[in-house]
């Protein structure tokens, strides 16, 4: 294009013999026209006077142009950069418009045009723009401005711009072929050699961030044509000075940066190889690499090691070492460094004092097995050490965990962690049992009801009290003046208009807005005529209702239908508390309510709320109760005096369904073939029916229905719409069991499935109420051994929470763990993360109570993975609560011969259980 | 993003120089005041750092607070840390570029050993062989720590030779001001010894992300450490985004205690919190703003004060009295200007929101310091309160009937403002749907509460005159 074109513009406009108006005009048409080749010839015609008038047409036209996303206009924007540069007679003002943002769609600065407008221009003119443009940030990957600043650079043999994205341009671009001659291979080392920008360009390297991958990378397998291989050669031959290099080098790796980044550089200092006496002139650098990422580290320790051995380094720099790595976390360095540290004892024999003290640094370390050895190389060593370390590391002694108390003391010649352990009076500590939120009063005004509705609809996930605040505040004031509610909604109404269009979803709490919808007179709820119930005309039923969302749904409808007929005052349904309880009191007083008035009972309002009736004793209440006379009171009166609900027993089933048992799911996977699950089945149950064979209505009715395991089941609930919420578990507030049965899939998909974010219902089923059975323990169990630990927080709040509510059976719980974990279910290292946080918040009692029961099926068989953390957590467990009494399988694997550390937990959980 | 740039002019760079009387700190520093005035190169301190491991390693972390930014972490953020002398201590404060997380770490008296401490703030030089210097520092050798040139110095120098010109967002100052006024809402939550300490900030997510950002977002103080939870149960501390605690890393070896300072527990929303590590003979804070996406910019919780300019008086009266002290008496400041303690309150309160005090929650009390920025001006162009104001000169509010309610007119629509007896205040629109007044007011409120303030004024004026005339 631009090479046909050069020819063009000579025809078109020869210098000097048009019109200058005539020229003008030219050049602002082939821009307009996106002629972007013909523009530096166009120019040329123009004198500097002509150029300077044509900037504020351009600028004119580069405005009308930012909305226009046509194909001419994105041509047009080449040109209009090429012409602007060639205009543009301030350095400042041409170096903003090259750099503008809206110029970099399409690349158009690499285009050729652009680069023979910049060179006609004054030399000074350029130096200055390119030096503007290269202080500019690029945009990350590719820079579109950089070959034009490097082709002005190299040109006029200015000062190398020296600015961040520069660099990082030229550190990718640097090893691309264009920078060596045509046709001849070179390796990166020899195009280093020869550019110019190399001196100042790659000390600035050094300073870069998010280099790891131009760094990183092999160009061809040739030495030299790679980073680290290229700066070691420059080095080599002198190009660079290698001190230089290995000081900018280390200084980067002390200052700290990404890890990518880091192991980039390594590279590089590895490629460098500094001697040892090089090394050992920058102990204090290696010192402080000591401190950053684990591969930094190994490497920094196993310089300093080879530097102590040959001598050239002080021989307090292996204490220094010691006390940064013996604190860090990772095993492979603490032993190293351990192993560094005997060496240097069996070495220079005068030197075990200061190694024994340096090795006594690990006594505190997280992980006992460490601890362990640490007391070996203090054992070892203690001789020669001689008995003026012996204060000392008797105060260190005291951080060791207790399980090596005993040898300690035998080792330190002193008790070690008598005095002053709280350990064996331990307060089981457990948090305080959560009292249920009150729901607040009604909704005062309209207004309010107003407000409320605008944060039910904005929030993600919004409170059970907000939704059953609204819900009860629409009813109450639409009973009161509906067009003063309605005057008050329709802030709220106008940025949240109901679509009533085909629904796919499940009903949501968000659906109030239904209601608000029909109390403003803006959605009709098609009342009478049986045609309400027609199929495809109930606005809140979807295609993927579930058996909570139809419940919602039914409420809902149900509101609206009458506040658009009889208009109650209020609802019977509205909780008393945010668990979803009603208190038995109220829904007395809320019925007599209605009977005074001559309201009806809602049947769906009447259904929901005796599923939330707290089930009450007091005879007074149950009496009030008994005066009521209404069909719905007398009725209520039944449910409180009958004890309602009946709770349903559960089942304990194994659920393997195996291959080939059903088609595949809509991902065209059969995960469920390999699950093998302990779940739970219930037979359901209908309700008490009442005095007048009334019935509840058949939305509730299926909550109840009887469930067992099966795929259809487990493939449901692993549907993403079905998501369970604090307002489901709001329909049943006294029966978390049932709850826990039906959703038990989903949980334990946390577990076998590795699924994310299943868990958090675990605390709402834990401070919800009724009693907590066989499905609720399974439930906790799985979450306990979730994969994600969000999910195992949440396992273990509802693990306290039940505990602190004593409705913990840690016996059952234990007992299912180990079913669970035998069957391939829960990983034992997942479950010991878990138990481990409830044990460090002092429920030591609760985590014994669990792993006791579950130790005989863990330690009967092959041990899985893990096993070990267990047994470590369950004697230290049972150490503070001050167990007592052998487990068999504990006894029987502390007999096995060997000394992995498994056996040695289970010895000394053993010894314990025997103390009398 | 409105924003302009600020200069910084050091006499040299801050280096770790060593010479014959043993290794020397410099700290280099620019602008800011002192109590004699405005000073291009103050000093506030000579002599040596008590402790100079942890003091080095203190130092880094404020340093990367001010060059990290934890949300968009692609944007560059390089604005240089604030010292400030509070005569018995020094105070090495940074924000991070995101406006999410404020560092602080005072250097306490018992972490130095030298001449006076000087009052006054300042800019201090951070560069990258400072930073690598401060890296190396062993346990064993003392350190000498000057903060500032010597008199003699700034003599014989012929002007600075580091110049830095940095953009200064309008936002970020708005935010390190008004961190001040969230810090000041704090109480101890949690304490925690050495050990609990390190293995429960090592517990922490390194990485960002998604990964890190829904990991447990509360922590509740539990026997001797702090556990995890997904709710907000009372006692609870929000942790938003724990990989921002990731400065403290550099630290934990010398830790001493984890201190956790934060709001009491209100409604499910997220809070801020601050995470105080006690180092020998200094303390390191981080304060979190509530979510990493979420700048403490745009909490707005004291636009309701500024929106009424009742206080703006008495805070240049107050400001009159301040003379960088560590701790802010209220009593005594109500003494010497004749205010009441409520409004000597208020009066902090709109000097903290112009970078003029700062809110140490160990101490539980406000410190004078004096942001080497204007930062007073960025306050006063918050976009909510100009927006507010805009409403209020287009007459856009209507109080109805009954006084409870106002309508404001946005554009083609309406909101309604409701005050109930108590002076509690909510609005239909989506802000206050989303945080209920959990980051200030919405500029419907702010407008509402402006016309309602000029209503009273007007009224008590017109009483006067009537009163006059008869």
């Amino acid at each position: 294009m631009s090479t046909g074109t050069v020819k063009t513009t000579k025809t078109t406009g020869p210098a000097g013999t048009a019109e200058p108006a005539e020229a003008v005009e030219a050049l602002l048409a082939a821009v307009r026209e996106g002629r972007t080749g013909e523009v530096p010839g166009l120019l040329a015609a123009l004198g500097p006077a002509e150029r300077r008038s044509c900037v504020p047409a351009l600028k004119e036209l580069r405005r009308t142009n930012r909305g226009d996303w046509s194909g001419e206009a994105k041509q047009r924007m080449g040109a209009l950069l090429v012409a602007g540069a060639g205009c543009h007679p301030g350095a400042a003002g041409a170096a903003t418009w090259i750099g503008a943002r809206d110029f970099s769609g399409r690349s158009w600065a690499r285009h050729p045009a652009l680069a023979d407008v910049v060179e006609a221009q004054p030399v000074e003119w350029q130096i200055e723009v390119v030096g503007r443009l290269a202080a500019k940030r690029g945009s990350g990957w590719s820079w579109d401005l950089y070959p034009l600043i490097e082709r002005v650079v190299r040109r006029t043999g200015c000062a190398v711009p020296a600015s961040d994205d520069f660099t990082a341009e030229w550190l990718r671009s640097a090893a691309g072929a264009e920078n060596g001659p045509r046709g001849t291979f070179t390796t990166l080392l020899e195009r280093l050699r020869t550019d110019t920008f190399t001196r100042a360009l790659l000390p600035r390297v050094f300073e870069l961030d998010d280099v790891a991958w131009p760094l990183d990378r092999a160009y061809t397998t040739r030495s030299g044509d790679n980073w680290p291989d290229a700066i070691a050669g420059l080095a080599e031959s002198g190009h660079f000075g290698r001190e230089e290099l290995i000081d900018l080098c280390l200084g980067r790796l002390v200052r700290g940066g990404k890890i990518a980044d880091q192991r980039a550089f390594l590279a590089v200092l590895t490629a460098l190889a500094p001697t040892p006496q090089e090394y050992a002139a920058r102990v204090r650098d290696l010192l402080a690499l000591l401190d950053g990422p684990s591969v930094l580290a190994g490497h920094a320790q196993q310089v300093l090691a080879g530097l102590d051995e040959a001598g050239l380094i002080e021989p307090e720099v292996a204490g220094e070492a010691s006390a940064v790595v013996l604190f860090r976390t990772e095993k492979k360095l603490v032993r190293a460094q351990l192993a560094w540290l005997e060496q240097v004892a069996k070495r220079s024999p005068e030197r075990s004092g200061p190694v024994v003290l340096a090795a006594a640094e690990a006594f505190g370390h997280p992980d006992s097995a460490v601890q362990e050895r640490a007391l070996n190389v203090v054992a070892r060593r203690l001789k020669a050490a001689g008995g003026a370390v012996l204060p000392e590391l008797l105060l260190a002694a005291e951080a060791l965990n207790p399980a090596h108390h005993a040898r300690a003391s035998e080792l330190f010649g002193a008790p070690v962690g008598g005095s002053g352990d709280d350990d064996t009076a331990w307060d089981e500590l457990l948090p305080p049992v959560p009292v249920p939120a009150p729901l607040g009063a009604p909704l005062a005004t309209p207004v309010e009801v107003a407000e409320e509705l605008a944060v039910l609809l904005a929030a993600e996930q919004p409170d059970v009290a907000v939704f059953e605040r609204v819900l009860d505040g629409l009813v109450r004031h639409a009973h009161r003046d509906r067009a003063a509610l309605a005057v008050a909604l329709e802030p709220v109404l106008r940025v949240n208009p109901w679509q009533d269009v085909g629904r796919w979803r499940d009903c949501r709490p968000g659906d109030a807005l239904y209601l608000a919808t029909v109390i403003a007179g803006r959605a009709d709820p098609h009342r009478g005529g049986g045609l309400f119930r027609r199929k495809g005309r109930n606005p809140l039923h979807g295609t993927h209702n579930t058996e909570y969302g139809k419940v919602l749904a039914a409420r809902i409808l149900e509101a609206a239908e009458r506040v658009a007929a009889d208009r109650p005052p209020y609802l019977l349904a509205t909780p008393t508390d945010a668990t979803g309880a009603i208190t038995a009191t109220a829904l007395v007083e809320r019925l007599a309510g209605y009977e005074a008035a001559g309201v009806t009972a809602g049947p769906a309002d009447l259904g929901a709320a005796l599923l939330r009736v707290a089930p009450t004793a007091d005879p007074a209440v149950r009496a009030a109760a008994g005066r009521l006379t209404s069909a719905a009171g007398r009725w209520a009166a039944a449910w409180l005096r009958d004890g309602g609900l009946p709770d349903q027993p559960s089942e304990r089933v194994l659920f393997a369904p195996g291959a080939g048992s059903s088609h595949a799911d809509r991902y065209a996977e059969r995960w469920w073939e390999e699950v093998k699950r302990v779940a739970v089945a219930q037979p359901g149950s209908a309700g008490p029916a009442g005095p007048a064979r009334e019935r509840l209505p058949a939305e509730f009715r299926a909550l109840l229905e009887g469930t067992e395991p099966s795929v259809a089941r487990a493939r449901r609930v692993n549907e993403w719409l079905w998501e369970p919420t604090a307002h489901w578990a709001a329909m049943l507030p006294h029966h978390r069991e049932e709850l826990a049965a039906r959703w038990l899939d989903r949980i334990a998909d946390c577990a076998d499935r590795e699924r994310r974010g299943g868990a958090p219902m675990l605390v709402v089923l834990a401070e919800a109420g009724g009693p907590a059975g066989l499905a609720l323990h399974l439930a906790l169990g799985y979450g306990l051994g979730a994969r994600y630990p969000e999910d195992r927080a949440a396992a273990v709040d509802a693990l306290l929470v039940l505990a602190a509510r004593g409705d913990l059976d840690g016996a059952m719980l234990g007992r299912e763990l180990g079913e669970l974990v035998a069957l391939g279910a829960v990983k034992p290292t997942r479950l010991a993360q878990a138990l481990t946080a409830a044990a460090d918040t002092g429920a030591h009692t609760t985590v014994w109570s669990v792993l006791a029961a579950a130790l005989p099926s863990l330690l009967g068989g092959e041990a899985p993975r893990g096993t070990t953390d267990l047994v470590a957590l369950a004697a230290d467990a049972a150490r503070r609560s001050a167990a007592r009494g052998p487990i068999p399988e504990v006894t029987d694997t502390a007999a096995r011969p060997g000394t992995s550390r498994l056996l040695k937990e289970a010895r000394t959980l053993r010894d314990l259980l025997a103390t009398p | 993003m409105s924003q302009s740039a600020h200069a910084y002019a050091y006499l040299r760079p801050s280096a770790v120089l060593d010479g014959e009387a043993g290794r020397r700190l410099a700290l280099e520093t620019s602008g800011g005041t002192t109590p004699l005035g405005a000073a291009a190169h103050p000093r506030f301190f000579a002599g040596f750092l008590a402790e100079p491991a942890p003091a080095a390693a203190a130092l880094l972390a404020v340093a990367d607070v001010a060059a990290a930014r934890y949300y968009q972490p692609q944007l560059r953020a390089s604005l240089d840390p604030v010292v400030t002398a509070n005569g018995d201590r020094l105070r090495f404060e940074s924000f991070s570029g995101c406006c999410g997380v404020y560092a602080r770490l005072d250097v306490l008296a018992a972490g130095l050993d030298g001449d006076e401490i000087g009052h006054g703030t300042t800019n201090v030089d951070v560069n990258n062989p400072l930073r690598e210097a401060l890296t190396r520092i062993g346990p064993a050798e003392p350190l000498h720590l000057a903060v500032g040139p010597d008199a003699l110095e700034v003599t014989t120098f012929d002007g600075p030779v580091v110049e830095k010109k940095v953009p200064l967002p309008e936002r970020w100052l708005r935010g390190f001001a008004e961190t001040q006024v969230t810090a000041a809402g704090f109480d101890l939550r949690a304490e925690l010894p050495a050990a609990e300490a390190v293995r429960f900030l090592r517990s922490l997510p390194r990485g960002g992300g998604r990964a890190g950002a829904r990991v447990a977002q509360w922590v509740v103080p539990a026997g001797r450490t702090l556990r995890p939870t997904t709710r907000p149960v009372p006692g609870a501390v929000c942790l938003p985004g724990p990989e921002r605690l990731a400065a403290l890393q550099r630290v934990l070896r010398h830790a001493r205690a984890l201190r956790v300072y934060g709001p009491p527990v209100a409604g499910t929303g997220p809070a801020a919190s601050a995470w105080e590590v006690e180092l020998p003979g200094m303390r390191l804070t981080l304060t979190l703003s509530p979510d990493a996406s979420r700048g403490f910019s745009g909490e707005g919780g004291v636009l309701g004060a500024l929106a009424t300019g009742t206080a703006e008086q008495d805070a240049d009266l107050v400001a009159a009295l301040l003379a960088w002290e560590p701790r802010i008496e209220i009593a005594e400041l109500a003494e010497q200007s004749g205010l009441d303690a409520a409004r000597v309150r208020a009066a902090l309160t709109r000097l903290g929101t112009a970078g003029q005090i700062g809110y140490d929650a160990a101490e539980a009390a406000y410190f004078h310091r004096q942001l080497p920025y204007d930062a007073g001006r960025a306050e006063a162009a918050n976009p909510r309160l100009k927006a507010a104001r805009a409403l209020v000169g287009a007459g856009a509010v209507r109080l109805e009937e009954g006084g409870a309610t106002a309508l404001v007119t946005v554009d083609d629509h309406v909101q309604r403002v409701r005050t109930d007896a108590a002076g509690a205040v909510g609005c239909t629109c989506l802000w206050w749907a989303k945080y209920r007044g959990g980051r200030g007011p919405c500029k419907h409120v702010l407008a509402v509460g402006m016309v309602r303030e000029a209503r009273t004024q007007d009224g008590t004026v017109g009483e006067v005159r009537e009163g006059a005339a008869r």
